[in-house]
């Protein structure tokens, strides 16, 4: 079976308890008083060989529980996890070579060596033929420009230096399937386009499938045509990122500027629309109409000196549903 | 195991970049490898017999369990910050994610040369015994000891590890490895000098003494320590293969960080 099937899945953890204070420490010493953490529960998804797909959610929404899953670094607690017909856990090894991790928060290669001592070591571990070795090597050079910080210890160089040579470490044996973990994190503006334009031919060329968690929603429409949504462990939605927003009430809006001031008597007839200033209205499109209809009534109905068309802010529309979450 | 050289290769050129260390190494494994055989010298000095074992065979016991304590801290020096630096902080999670066994990159990923000098000093203090004129029983027996050493050394590391697993479990900032690590002093000393209850735990619950005492023992002419020592190379075996199940477990329980 190829692919990757979740089915069930569910992660708790075991929390201590600190109580407050000297006090607090020392009972703690005696009676440790113990919690238990949900981070995902009952999770399940598909991902075809070849697909894109970024997790996105707050913060403790268990994203990188589910990547940790995948990766084969945590067992489940409950349901199981299949890459391509493997439990990651219980044939890491196996599973692992096929597997290619970015963690944007933490290194892959090691921080005492040359980057390119980094290479050679993974090379001899997943055993990658000489030839295509250093084929790979060139083309990141092209696309990563990884080539003049080959020579550089590691830890001399700067953040997005480094996760330009994380990418191209986690991407040297060719692995089926890419895992980045908040990979854009703290990154420029121009290291993030650098890296997602090397994302994107990655994705075009079919071989590779990319999972990815991110807060950043540009990432996502740059690489992903599919979106799993995490809340408090619960997988919400599932889909373009689009229909996320059709979903939490993101709707195209036209934006009207008028000659004049209207009454509310004439207001009446557009249902939500909403002052913006003195001559400026905005109309949401009604669910299942056509922009050309609203624009048509817009026009007939009152003096429209401009019109423009809004599509829904996604990034507000998210960052408002992860605060309205208890 | 091909593909693993590469990375013992890489230790050793990152060891010696901090040349600082294998010096620093060096001097007090000299200073305190040392003491302990100066201490036994003046001793013997004034008492012919310590429980009926004579100078140089005391003296060959401490240079066996230093022996294998050298290499203890060459091979398992990672032991001692798996809890804070591996499993705590999530550290664990870059071995994971590589296609060897977690427990071998731990190892290989902290091997500490700079404590070779401990293992030439403890070969060095064995010699020391044979000039001082320890007799073998058995002279052939001796072409086993680097069989005994690994038996020994797998018994310590073997405890060690499974000690150092707990961690997956405890979720301390604390490790018990050292406090452990304390009882091997005593296996420096013929087992027989200390009480019934420290005898019974150093062979039974923590079976250090198959990594010093009863080693050297099976060189020795007391007998009845010769067939405990036999036993040496089984008790490493099954000591090790005890550590490694016990890090295995470990690892299903391994929660990572953040």
């Amino acid at each position: 079976m190829q692919g990757i099937v979740a089915e069930g899945l569910g992660r708790t953890f075991a929390v201590r308890e600190t109580g407050q204070g000297l006090a607090g420490a020392l009972a703690d010493l005696f009676r440790p008083s113990r919690g238990v953490k949900v981070a995902l529960d009952d999770v399940s998804f598909r991902i075809e060989p070849g697909e894109a797909v970024a997790l996105i959610g707050p913060n403790g929404a268990g994203k990188s529980t589910t990547v940790k899953l995948l990766t084969g670094i945590l067992t489940p607690s409950a349901g199981r996890v299949r890459v391509n017909g493997r439990d990651p856990w219980a044939e890491r090894t196996a599973h692992v070579r096929e597997l290619g991790v970015v963690f944007g928060q933490r290194t892959q290669l090691w921080w005492d060596l040359a980057v390119v001592e980094a290479y050679d070591l993974l090379a001899a571990m997943y055993e990658v033929a000489p030839g295509d070795y250093r084929a790979r090597l060139a083309r990141f050079d092209e696309v990563l420009g990884i080539g003049p910080l080959l020579r550089t210890p590691l830890r001399q160089l700067s953040l997005g230096e480094r996760m330009r040579c994380e990418l191209a470490g986690a991407l040297l044996h060719a692995p089926p399937l890419l895992i980045l973990d908040e990979p854009t994190v703290g990154l420029d503006v121009a290291v993030k386009l650098r890296l997602r334009a090397f994302l994107a031919s990655l994705r075009d060329e079919g071989r590779t499938t990319v999972i990815l968690t991110t807060h950043d929603l540009e990432d996502v429409r740059a690489l992903c045509p599919r979106v799993l949504l995490l809340a408090e462990g619960h997988l919400l939605h599932d889909g373009p990122l689009e229909a996320l927003a059709a979903r939490l009430g993101g709707r195209r809006r036209v934006r009207a500027t008028l000659r004049a001031p209207v009454g509310e008597a004439e207001l009446a007839a557009f249902a939500g629309a909403e002052r913006e200033g003195e001559c400026v209205l905005a109309v949401p499109l009604p669910e299942g109409h056509a922009a050309a209809d609203l624009v048509r009534a817009l026009v007939t109905r009152l003096d429209v000196l401009d019109l423009h068309i809004e599509e829904p802010a996604i990034d507000a529309l998210v960052a408002r549903y992860y605060e309205g979450r208890p | 195991m091909g593909r693993l050289r590469g990375l013992v290769a890489q230790r050793v050129k990152t060891r010696l970049a901090y040349r600082g260390d294998v010096l620093a190494g060096l001097l007090s494994a000299a200073l305190l490898g040392v003491v302990g055989p100066v201490f036994l010298l003046t001793l013997f000095q004034s008492v012919p017999h310590l429980h009926g074992w004579t100078g140089p065979e005391v003296l060959f016991i401490w240079g066996y369990a230093d022996t294998v304590a050298g290499g203890f801290y060459v091979v398992f020096a990672g032991l001692y910050d798996l809890n804070r630096r591996y499993i705590l902080t999530g550290e664990l999670d870059r071995l994971l994610i590589r296609p060897a066994d977690a427990y071998v990159q731990l190892l290989i990923d902290n091997l500490a040369f700079e404590e070779l000098p401990v293992v030439a000093l403890g070969l060095f203090v064995m010699g020391l015994a044979v000039a001082w004129g320890l007799v073998f029983p058995e002279p052939l027996r001796l072409l086993l000891l680097p069989v005994w050493f690994a038996g020994s050394l797998a018994t310590l590391g073997g405890i060690v590890t499974a000690v150092a697993s707990l961690g997956f479990h405890l979720h301390h900032r604390g490790t018990a490895v050292g406090l452990v690590l304390q009882l091997t002093t005593l296996t420096r000393y013929p087992l027989d000098l200390f009480g019934r209850p420290l005898q019974a735990l150093l062979t039974f619950v923590l079976p250090f003494g198959f990594a010093g005492f009863y080693g050297a023992a099976f060189f020795l002419p007391r007998q009845e320590f010769v067939l405990v020592g036999l036993f040496v190379p089984v008790v490493g075996a099954l000591s090790l293969a005890f550590g490694v199940a016990a890090f295995r477990f470990g690892l299903r329980r391994y929660t990572s960080a953040g």
